[in-house]
């Protein structure tokens, strides 16, 4: 029935029989061979990487450092550009406090889109209110596109950082984020990407866009929670100091923080997690890039189709109608987004509602909430159909009377 | 005679589907019309559908209405009304709602939305 090459690669489906996961968005499940790196990290292998002198310490400093360049490898960085995060939110906390609030003044600005989710948003609004300096949020189309042109029009030379998703946590729309970066590079303009979306779908090489930050979050592309990753170009790195100070960041008597990435990863780091991450881009590596990207397009054009049959309910899809990634939000005239849900949880089907952590792009949009069904490369043609057999059943419930 | 919520929880765990429960709160949300009360003086704060909840007196004993954006919400409020409607304060500070607690709204109920609900006591302990 519910055939797929990589499913079985995620013992979750197993233990869940039956349930509809099409959460993917907030989190993803994890493969089997990064639970095993989890297990086997505290199983045998768990000391902390304090430079100290016994073995087992050693060892799992040189794994993390591999894990490291895993991570720059797949990034198109260099291994000292790589900084370990908790997230993806606490990366563009970093960028925020400890290069652009340093820069910005009064007569500078930032500027955002209206499509960030608030962990690339709310950073920037805490430290332009600090400085009262001015934050510009960019339009989406009414398709639900990034408005280059508005983008175009807002930066300009008092613009010191431009903070950009690559693809929309609700509308599965990508940015044009080449373009952007090439906007910014005329501006002189510094561009953080969001890439914590687009990863678990898309590879993306930060030499080749040139932008001088990207973030992403491990647990949205198969990997553990609790470690996400912040690009940092090597040119800004002398000149950025820590958010958090702790130990194992500085050397010597004087309180010097060490020259590498390393100096933002103050305290005792979780190595655990850092193996996890590396284990989840192996796992994306060996896998057939092509058929996952034909499968999750298959799958988009398939859900796409079952929308059309849920207009009649007053089903209406947000934004753009050629969705680039698995990610799908919708709204009903004649019922409640918190219901659907609610009902669709009923069904076993998991998704999300609400807001989002858009609030921007729904405030512009002119609407309070949605649900979002967001779907990985272990769903299924089978999942889509019993998703849209139950949202169908819901809306019948819900709007026989309206 | 039973009480409201007694017969309340009797009925629901009569009931053998989930999905009739949820018949069940959708059919009372529907039943309880469009009330005149989405003002920000009735708006319950913190809860992530909109709920809007007016506490009246009428000769000591307690009229309580509620609205909300979602039906689910909207139908569990009304029933907390209905517990309360018609008690005197003290029988209403006195009284808990337990009807939730029965069965299984775990997974639709988040924490944002009970805490709403919640708020509907709130409001009578302070009266
Ligand atoms: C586009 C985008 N950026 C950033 C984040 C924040 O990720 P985290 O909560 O893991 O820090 C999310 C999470 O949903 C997201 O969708």
């Amino acid at each position: 029935m519910m055939k797929n090459k990589w499913r079985n690669d995620f013992p979750f489906f197993a233990g869940n029989p039956g349930l509809v996961y099409f959460d993917n968005s907030a989190t993803t499940q994890k493969p089997q061979i990064v639970i095993d790196t989890l297990c086997r990290f505290y199983t045998d292998e768990n000391a902390p990487i304090s430079r100290s002198a016994y073995t087992l310490s050693r060892k799992a400093e040189q794994k993390s450092e591999t894990a490291r360049q895993i991570v720059a490898t797949f990034l198109g960085a260099k291994k000292g550009e790589i900084v370990f995060t908790k997230s993806a939110t606490e990366a563009a906390n970093i960028v925020a406090a400890t290069y652009a609030a340093r820069r910005l003044t009064s007569r500078h600005n930032i500027v955002v889109t209206a499509l960030e989710h608030n962990s690339n948003f709310l950073p920037w609004r805490q430290i332009c209110a600090g400085a009262r300096a001015e934050l510009r949020v960019v339009k989406i189309t009414q398709e639900g596109c990034l408005d280059l042109e508005d983008l175009e029009q807002k930066i300009d030379d008092q613009t010191i950082i431009a903070a950009v998703t690559c693809a929309s946590n609700f509308l599965g729309s990508k940015t044009e984020y080449e373009r952007v970066a090439e906007i910014c590079k005329q501006h002189r303009v510094s561009l953080v990407l969001d890439a914590a979306q687009l990863v678990a779908h898309q590879r993306i090489d930060v030499r080749h866009i040139n932008c001088d930050f990207l973030f992403l979050s491990g647990h949205k592309m198969y990997a553990p929670a609790g470690i996400g990753v912040l690009y940092v170009k090597e040119e800004h790195l002398v000149e950025m100091n820590p958010l958090l100070v702790g130990g194992g960041i500085v050397s010597g008597q004087d309180f010097c923080f060490v020259e590498n990435s390393a100096k933002f990863e103050a305290g005792t780091q979780d190595v655990a997690a850092r193996l996890g991450l590396a284990s989840a881009i192996q796992y994306l590596q060996q896998i057939n890039e092509n058929e996952v990207a034909e499968h999750e397009h298959n799958l988009c054009s398939y859900v796409h189709s079952g929308f059309q049959h849920v207009e009649k309910y007053g089903v209406k899809m947000l934004g753009n109608q050629v969705v680039e990634l698995p990610i799908f939000s919708f709204i009903c005239e004649k019922a409640h987004f918190f219901d659907i849900a609610a009902l669709l949880n009923h069904f076993q089907i998991a998704v999300r509602s609400g807001s989002l952590c858009a609030q921007n792009a729904f405030s512009q949009m002119g609407i309070e909430g949605c649900v979002r069904i967001s779907l990985g490369l272990y769903n299924t043609f089978d999942e889509v159909d019993i998703f849209f057999n139950a949202l169908e059943l819901s809306l019948r419930k819900l709007t026989a009377f309206s | 005679m039973l009480k409201t919520q007694q017969k309340l929880i009797k009925k629901l765990s009569q009931m053998e589907d989930e999905l009739d429960i949820f018949d069940y709160f959708i059919d009372k949300a529907l039943a309880g019309g469009k009330p005149d009360i989405r003002k920000s003086e009735y708006q319950i704060r913190g809860c992530a559908s909109g709920l809007w909840v007016k506490v009246e007196r009428k000769e000591d004993k307690l009229v309580l209405t509620a609205d909300s954006d979602s039906l689910l919400i909207k139908g569990i409020a009304l029933s907390i009304c209905e517990i309360y409607n018609g008690m005197t304060v003290k029988e209403a500070k006195a009284t808990k709602i337990t009807f939730l607690d029965g069965f299984d709204l775990a997974g639709e109920l988040n924490e944002s939305r009970r805490n709403g609900l919640s708020q509907i006591s709130g409001i009578i302990m302070k009266l």
